[in-house]
């Protein structure tokens, strides 16, 4: 084979390997929104159970994002700064949510905040329980999707040269000026898509929330839990409200795309003296 | 001890390298700091603006001192005042020229509006030429440019020393002789005591009165550039001269 | 494209596999899994009996099992905690002969020591944290009629009392009694074979007849079925005393009326 003919054959390969990966992520969906005709994607949105679930889906992701946000990213900074197995060990255990099987999580969450727990009775004593609230719903996601976050971040800040942050002191700013001017703007695409992923994940968590948190409209209920409830009587309705919270993810992360590019264009535009 | 700019006598372990630096700069002096690589240099000067924490010694910077083990005091980078540039220069890559600048003048002037920070921001950066280049960040700078800006930005905090890491290595050949020659003016005006790491003649020749050499982490002898230029007192010296890429040693002035 | 997605559902729960020359014929039965142990004996005891075929199992809910029916999996035998799935499947016309298998009762389930001090079905109103299947599941659906039929006895509040302090709508009945066992509810309405099936893991409380909300698990053989025969069999053993002596072993009841 000539050379010319290895490149083509190789040009070839990718294309074909790339229409399958394309096929195997979007026709699903494609699948999804075509077999649904318009009146029952209709009677879906009329569902009784869409709002209220919607509603609680994009309240609690919302809330497990910025919680995964604000104990997250002094977690990540602080293990970037360390090095060698520290680090490593560090790292691996923080990702231990993200290979269990939701379920098992939900398993452990009952386990160890549940009624029947030390936890769950120290709780009791006060009045509180959190095993079928929305409360838990919160801790729910955010115990599977805050790995998402934190090992994002963790990469990014590490990818911060360390240098810039020594100037940065030399230059008279303390490390608090230094981490919230200079490593975080350089962190934040990186740390945003990591936010994405977070968000994403909390957004389609099932498993792990109905064991710890139940199932009950308007108070624990998200969409992937409607979604599932509708399959036991009515795949319509199931593949209806599927579509919905397709739709209501895509239109969330096509308006952070925009902000993000509202964002930057404006920063350019910013210091012009 | 008040007539000094620099005093400093401290040991430091990073990794596996022990470094035993012993040095004093007066009031107005630029010193070079030569040496084979890996003798200490980049170090020395880190240790100096606070990266690294010595085991032993003290350090001085003028009539204020800085770190003590014996105390213990060891000054955080911030209050250090000495003006730090690496051999990259260490722009930030996501401010304009004056913003770099901006934060340094934030540190001596919190008080102040963001409008006028970058007010005194610019006229640093007019000081030295690219005031024109305010608003653009680092990525589009040329390397003059570049050190520069980040010579106005080490200004703006106000430093009592001045510390450069192989101020001409990440410029071109061809603009090196242009860019030293602006540097070796500026800094005869700034009458800042200058401690630079170099690795060539020339930059030693034009930028520095004094030079010292470094080797396994000490350094082994201080001279004038004259002297030293003109006969090089041990071997060791020698062998370094005549390695080192560069033409007649009188060429001092350029 | 429907006929694909039964095909891909179905290889799916049975596990993907290409038949080899020399494989025993199979009979595929669909079963609710509130009747899992029941089929599991039922299997244990066909195939003791009829050696040359091996049954496969096919659990799940009610609502999907039929799901996959209607879109052409390759079902010979479908046993529901629902008549109306086999009925619809009926008027479909995929049903060849079916008849109610056995019948269970709602009990109300109370974890060990019954923290709540329930003693009849009406105190259900003195519960703080009830669990319930949710309605759209046939154990959810008989406890609303529950609900319904003691609202419509003796008035009151007792259905909206229920309701307020009904924390979690589980999606099958096992999740309801996992509830009870791990004692994060003080009460739940759960078949009473489930009850009997776990021990000393909770308590019941028996409902009076004239209320409770009787459960028909019918058994259904389906047209275009592979192994006619071999289903027929099934039916038989199923409606034979044998049979419906593993219905009663595990806390199912004999109906009084036959289709």
């Amino acid at each position: 084979m000539t050379q010319g003919q290895q490149i083509r054959l190789g040009r070839a390969m990718v294309w074909l390997l790339s229409t399958l990966m394309v096929g195997l992520l979007l026709l699903p969906l494609l699948g999804l929104a075509l077999s649904t005709g318009f009146s029952e994607f209709v009677a879906g949105w009329s569902n009784p159970a869409v709002l209220p679930a919607l509603w609680l889906s994009l309240e609690t992701s919302t809330l497990s994002l910025l919680l995964s946000l604000l104990l997250g990213t002094p977690l990540a900074w602080l293990i970037a700064q360390s090095r060698g197995q520290r680090q490593a060990l560090a790292e691996s255990l923080f990702k231990l949510p993200m290979v269990i099987p939701p379920a098992v999580a939900g398993v452990a969450l009952l386990v160890t905040f549940g009624g029947s727990s030390w936890l769950g009775a120290q709780l009791a004593t006060l009045g509180l329980s959190l095993v079928f609230t929305k409360a838990a719903v919160v801790l729910a996601q955010t115990f599977v999707s805050a790995p998402y976050y934190l090992s994002a971040a963790i990469s990014a800040f590490r990818s911060v040269d360390s240098g810039l942050m020594w100037v940065g002191r030399s230059l008279g700013a303390g490390p608090a000026r230094v981490f919230f001017r200079i490593a975080l703007p350089l962190a934040a695409p990186a740390l945003f898509s990591g936010a994405a992923m977070c968000w994403a994940r909390s957004l389609g968590e099932f498993g792990a929330t109905l064991m710890f948190a139940g199932n009950l409209s308007g108070r624990t209920q998200t969409m992937p839990l409607a979604i599932f409830t509708a399959l036991e009587s009515d795949l319509q309705a199931a593949q209806a409200l599927s579509i919905v919270l397709v739709l209501a993810a895509l239109m969330v992360l096509f308006g952070t795309v925009l902000a993000r590019r509202m964002g930057r264009s404006r920063q350019e535009k910013g210091e012009n003296l | 001890m008040t007539s000094r700019a620099l005093q400093v006598d401290v040991q430091v372990v990073v990794g596996a390298f022990a470094l035993d630096l012993q040095l004093e700069l007066g009031a107005t002096e630029r010193r070079a700091l030569i040496g084979p690589n890996g003798s200490g240099k980049s170090i020395a000067l880190r240790t100096l603006i606070g990266a690294h924490r010595p085991n032993r010694g003290v350090i001085w910077v003028g009539d204020r001192c800085v770190f003590d083990s014996a105390r213990p005091l060891a000054l955080p980078p911030e209050a250090r005042r000495i003006g730090y540039l690496p051999q990259d220069y260490g722009l930030f890559p996501h401010l304009s020229a004056a913003q770099n600048v901006e934060f340094a003048v934030r540190s001596r002037h919190p008080q102040w509006s963001r409008s006028e920070r970058l007010q005194r921001a610019v006229a640093y950066l007019d000081d030295l030429g690219v005031a024109g280049s305010r608003a653009r960040r680092p990525g589009v700078l040329s390397g003059g440019e570049r050190q520069r800006v980040a010579l106005a930005r080490a200004l703006a905090a106000e430093p009592t020393l001045l510390l450069l890491d192989e101020p001409m290595s990440a410029l071109d050949i061809e603009v090196r002789r242009e860019v030293r020659s602006f540097l070796r003016q500026t800094l005869e005006r700034l009458k800042l005591p200058t401690l630079l790491v170099a690795h060539e003649l020339d930059d030693v020749l034009s930028l520095a009165d004094r030079v010292s050499l470094m080797d396994k982490g000490a350094v082994v002898e201080t001279a004038s550039v004259e002297e030293a230029a003109r006969r090089p007192p041990t071997a060791f010296a020698c062998e370094f001269w005549r390695t080192s890429p560069k033409q007649e040693p009188n060429a001092l002035l350029e | 494209m429907k006929r694909v997605v039964a095909w891909l559902l179905l290889a799916l729960a049975l596990g993907f596999g290409c038949r080899s020359q020399g494989e025993k014929p199979r009979l595929v039965v669909s079963a609710a899994s509130s009747l899992a142990e029941v089929v599991a004996e039922l299997k244990a005891l066909y195939e003791s009996k009829y050696g040359d075929v091996e049954v496969v199992l096919n659990l799940g809910g009610s609502q999907q099992l039929r799901a996959q029916i209607e879109r052409g999996a390759p079902v010979d035998v479908f046993l529901s905690a629902n008549v109306a799935h086999v009925e619809s499947l009926a008027s479909e016309n995929r049903v060849a002969e079916w008849f109610v298998a056995s019948c269970n009762s709602l009990v109300v389930a109370v974890p060990t020591g019954n923290p709540a001090g329930l003693r009849r079905v009406e105190d259900l109103v003195r519960a703080r944290r009830i669990v319930l299947g949710a309605d759209e599941v046939p154990v959810g659906l008989y406890a609303q009629r529950l609900i319904h039929n003691i609202q419509a006895r003796d008035g009151g509040d007792f259905a909206t009392t229920v309701e307020a302090a009904t924390v979690s709508k589980e999606l099958s009945v096992r999740a309801v009694r996992n509830r009870v066992l791990m004692k994060e509810a003080d009460a739940a309405v759960i078949y009473r074979s489930d009850a009997l099936a776990a021990g000393a893991g909770l308590e019941f409380i028996e409902i009076s007849d004239s209320i409770n909300v009787i459960a028909r698990y019918p058994v259904a053989r389906l047209e275009g079925s592979a192994n006619p025969e071999a289903a027929r069999r099934w039916m038989e053993l199923v409606r034979s005393p044998e049979g419906q002596a593993v219905f009663e072993r595990f806390g199912f009841r004999a109906c009084e009326e036959v289709e």
